[in-house]
């Protein structure tokens, strides 16, 4: 029997099918982006599916494993690229989330979340990246960051720091230690840094108090500095390379000049880590009053296994560590300043976004932190925005001391295509005192500048650099949403250096009608002091909503306290006494 | 650790790239914020003026109202004035030490911080030391270069 007709027809009809499963129907894809590797108990995160190749609708339908308690999704079937919020289950373990496309059940992708419960070392499982700026013992402003390995059992298996002072700057170095995070979210994180001639001798430790498995606020709190700052989950499912700093970013640092006067910048700037550029930008500095712009072109290295790297701008140098690709806490140490802030993404990686007037609209909280002709200065307000003109505003300043509370009335703003522009408050007594001019740097929509991580809530907003005569700081704008507020908050507060020197403290407290309650870490120049008791009170503004009066009581010392609501887990706290001035965050748990 | 502020101020020469960039080298119009009009300067050296008198009282601890920092009352010849040193200048190895009685000299500006009238000390003489207590733009200095006798 001659077989070669028959074969020769198989291999046809074999090859067609082949050419007809190549041309007309690829295989669909999904992925699912955004999903974090851990997240703490009852936790929320905005999830999204991005389907391709599907002929149909391209629509997914959500779901996870075990079925029975693994959470849930709102909703639970979302269109191609659009975004649900998947809310993790009460208790800890291990849940697999999965994306499947609604027209072709075959098609699915999935990714596995671990829960950990809230309060325990397993809630600080991974890389995070740690950013504090404060007062150490030689008495200058000092700046720390860097990245930790957390192995989920109260070891930090490896990580790497940078620490800068007037004096010296040391880094990167290496890291190791120990940490312990209680039931209700505080803990303490000791790192042995590879080198004894810090002004630590090489052991620093940090109080924190954690709101979620990927954020937190820290204290440095030992008797060789004492500053604030942040704690946050660095995401390595999907490490942050060189590409994923690509892009138009906002950036604020806050310092002082080679003179130890006080000085800020900010700007934007068009940073390329893949091809090593910056190809362009313009920084604002504020040199004690003394305001000047400059055109910027220079260099950046992409990101270490740690999310290290470094950005020149035209001799002002940067040290990075990237929380993700668009997040970069930074130190500035250079030969003209000594300063410490962020660099924050305006789009999608590998974009330039586009701004105008019209991208700040609706209701906002912001802040400010920084020093005035009269001393150290704390501003936070709220204001509305709408096409180039803020209203119905008010603000709380604290002058050096001097404190004043007033409105924000028709006061214009200007934002420019790439984001660069300004913002005039009123300036003067019973207003805004040193704060009038502000320029403004708008950053991307979709990111959260209190909590990176968190993209559920809070999302867009703007940095600040205070361009006054009289006022030199750095600050946020942020959404804000008014409303009821109960549970569980993180707070912590930073009172600049005054004739006793500086103080900070962080801790976690309940709050119920109006009240918080619980324990903060204290660290008062250097002089620490553990589970202190603390308690708050408010007092709604009626003629604002969102602005509250009340106080803060800490061991033996009470302090007025204005709390500006940014949503219903955050609020922006500015000390009001004539004796301290200081600001600082509630957090929700 | 490496040492900072050792070099060459690179900060001058950046200036002058700012203005040595070819103007089509420059994204004005998409890059350039508008610079908001600041509140008028409250800390001008135009309107500095010099005092002579003996210091009354030394005050570490500002009473509600006044500015955080230490507060010198001093005897002039046209009256009592509050003298706003800050909260570096008693501070740090070469420390500004006064007593009641002692003759001083000041420079700086007055002017209302509150409900107050305060004279900002931009530099002080006591004997022959001279220090500096702010620069020229009124911002604190810190006590490293506070401390420096004769910088003023």
């Amino acid at each position: 029997m001659n077989r070669k007709p028959l074969i020769f027809a198989l291999l046809v009809v074999g090859a067609l099918a082949l050419a007809g499963c190549g041309s007309s129907n690829p295989a669909i894809i999904i992925q699912i982006t955004n999903a974090p590797a851990t997240l703490t108990a009852n936790q929320s995160v905005t999830l999204s599916a991005t389907v391709t190749n599907d002929p149909s609708t391209g629509n997914v339908n959500w779901s996870c494993t075990p079925s029975s308690s693994c959470g849930s999704f709102s909703p639970t079937q979302t269109a191609n690229g659009g975004t649900t919020t998947y809310t993790a289950p009460a208790a800890a373990g291990s849940v697999t989330i999965v994306a499947t496309d609604a027209d072709h059940t075959g098609s699915t992708a999935s990714v596995t979340i671990s829960i950990v419960a809230v309060g325990s070392n397993g809630q600080l499982t991974g890389n995070y990246v740690f950013f504090a700026q404060g007062t150490d013992l030689t008495g200058e402003p000092y700046f720390v960051e860097g990245t930790i390995v957390a192995d989920g059992n109260g070891n930090i298996t490896s990580g790497e720091q940078d620490y800068v002072d007037e004096s010296a700057a040391a880094g990167p170095d290496t890291v190791s230690g120990t940490y312990s995070i209680s039931q209700n979210g505080q803990g303490s994180v000791t790192l042995n840094v590879n080198d004894i001639t810090l002004p630590s001798g090489g052991t620093e430790t940090f109080s924190v108090a954690l709101t979620s498995a990927t954020h937190g606020l820290v204290i440095e709190f030992d008797a060789s500095a004492t500053s604030s700052g942040t704690l946050d989950f660095q995401p390595t499912a999907a490490p942050i390379t060189a590409a994923s700093i690509v892009g138009s970013y906002a950036f604020a640092v806050n310092g002082l000049d080679s003179s130890e006067s006080p000085a800020a910048l900010g700007g934007v700037v068009s940073i390329n880590a893949s091809t090593g550029s910056v190809a362009s930008g313009t920084v604002f500095v504020n040199d004690s009053g003394s305001p000047q712009t400059v055109s910027v072109t220079g260099s950046v290295t992409g990101p270490d296994s740690f999310g290290r790297g470094t950005i020149s701008l035209s001799g002002l140098a940067y040290t990075y560590y990237a929380v993700q690709g668009e997040v970069l806490r930074t130190i500035e140490a250079d030969a003209d300043f000594l300063a410490g802030g962020a660099f924050y993404g305006q789009g999608t990686p590998g974009t330039n976004a586009s701004f105008s007037n019209t991208s700040l609209a609706g209701t906002y909280a912001f802040f400010e932190s920084g020093s005035s002709v009269n001393g150290s200065l704390a501003i936070a307000g709220q204001f509305t925005a709408a096409s180039g003109n803020l209203s119905v505003g008010v603000a709380d300043t604290n002058d050096g001391g001097t404190n004043e509370h007033g409105s924000i009335a028709a006061s214009p703003y200007t934002l420019a295509g790439n984001g660069s522009g300004s913002l005039t408050l009123p300036g003067g007594p019973s207003d805004t005192e040193d704060v009038s001019a502000l320029l403004i740097f708008a950053t991307d929509p979709t990111l959260n500048l209190l909590d990176p991580n968190n993209t559920t809530t809070g999302v867009g907003g703007a940095l600040i650099l205070d361009n006054d005569s009289n006022a030199v700081g750095t600050g946020l704008i942020v959404p804000q949403a008014t409303g009821a507020f109960q549970g569980n908050y993180a707070v912590n507060l930073q009172f600049f250096p005054g004739a006793g020197g500086e103080e900070d403290f962080v801790g976690q407290s309940t709050q119920s009608g109006g009240s918080f309650t619980g324990t903060v870490d204290l660290n008062d120049n250097l002089v620490t002091a553990s589970a202190v008791a603390f308690s708050g009170s408010t007092t709604a503004d009626s003629s604002n909503v969102g602005r509250y009066t009340g106080s803060f009581t800490v061991g033996a010392n009470s302090y007025h306290i204005t709390y500006y609501q940014v949503n219903s887990g955050e609020f922006f706290l500015i000390d009001t006494d004539s004796g301290d001035v200081g600001n600082g965050f509630l957090q929700s748990q | 650790m490496r040492k900072l502020y050792g070099g060459v101020i690179l900060f001058a020469s950046m200036a002058l790239l700012a203005i040595a960039v070819p103007a089509g080298a420059q994204t004005t119009a998409q890059t350039t914020a508008r610079t908001a009009a600041p509140a008028a300067s409250r800390y001008e050296a135009s309107k500095e003026v010099t005092l002579q008198g003996n210091v009354l009282d030394i005050v570490t601890k500002a009473p509600a109202g006044k500015l955080i920092g230490t507060h010198v009352i001093v005897a002039t010849s046209s009256g009592d004035v509050d003298a706003h040193l800050g909260v570096y200048a008693m501070k740090g190895k070469n420390a500004l030490t006064l007593t009641p009685g002692e003759r001083v000299q000041l420079v700086g500006v007055m002017t209302t911080a509150g409900a107050n009238q305060v004279f900002l000390v931009r530099t002080i003489q006591a004997g022959s030391q001279v220090h500096q207590i702010r620069n020229v733009h009124g911002f604190l200095l810190r006590p490293a270069k506070a401390s420096k006798g004769g910088q003023a």
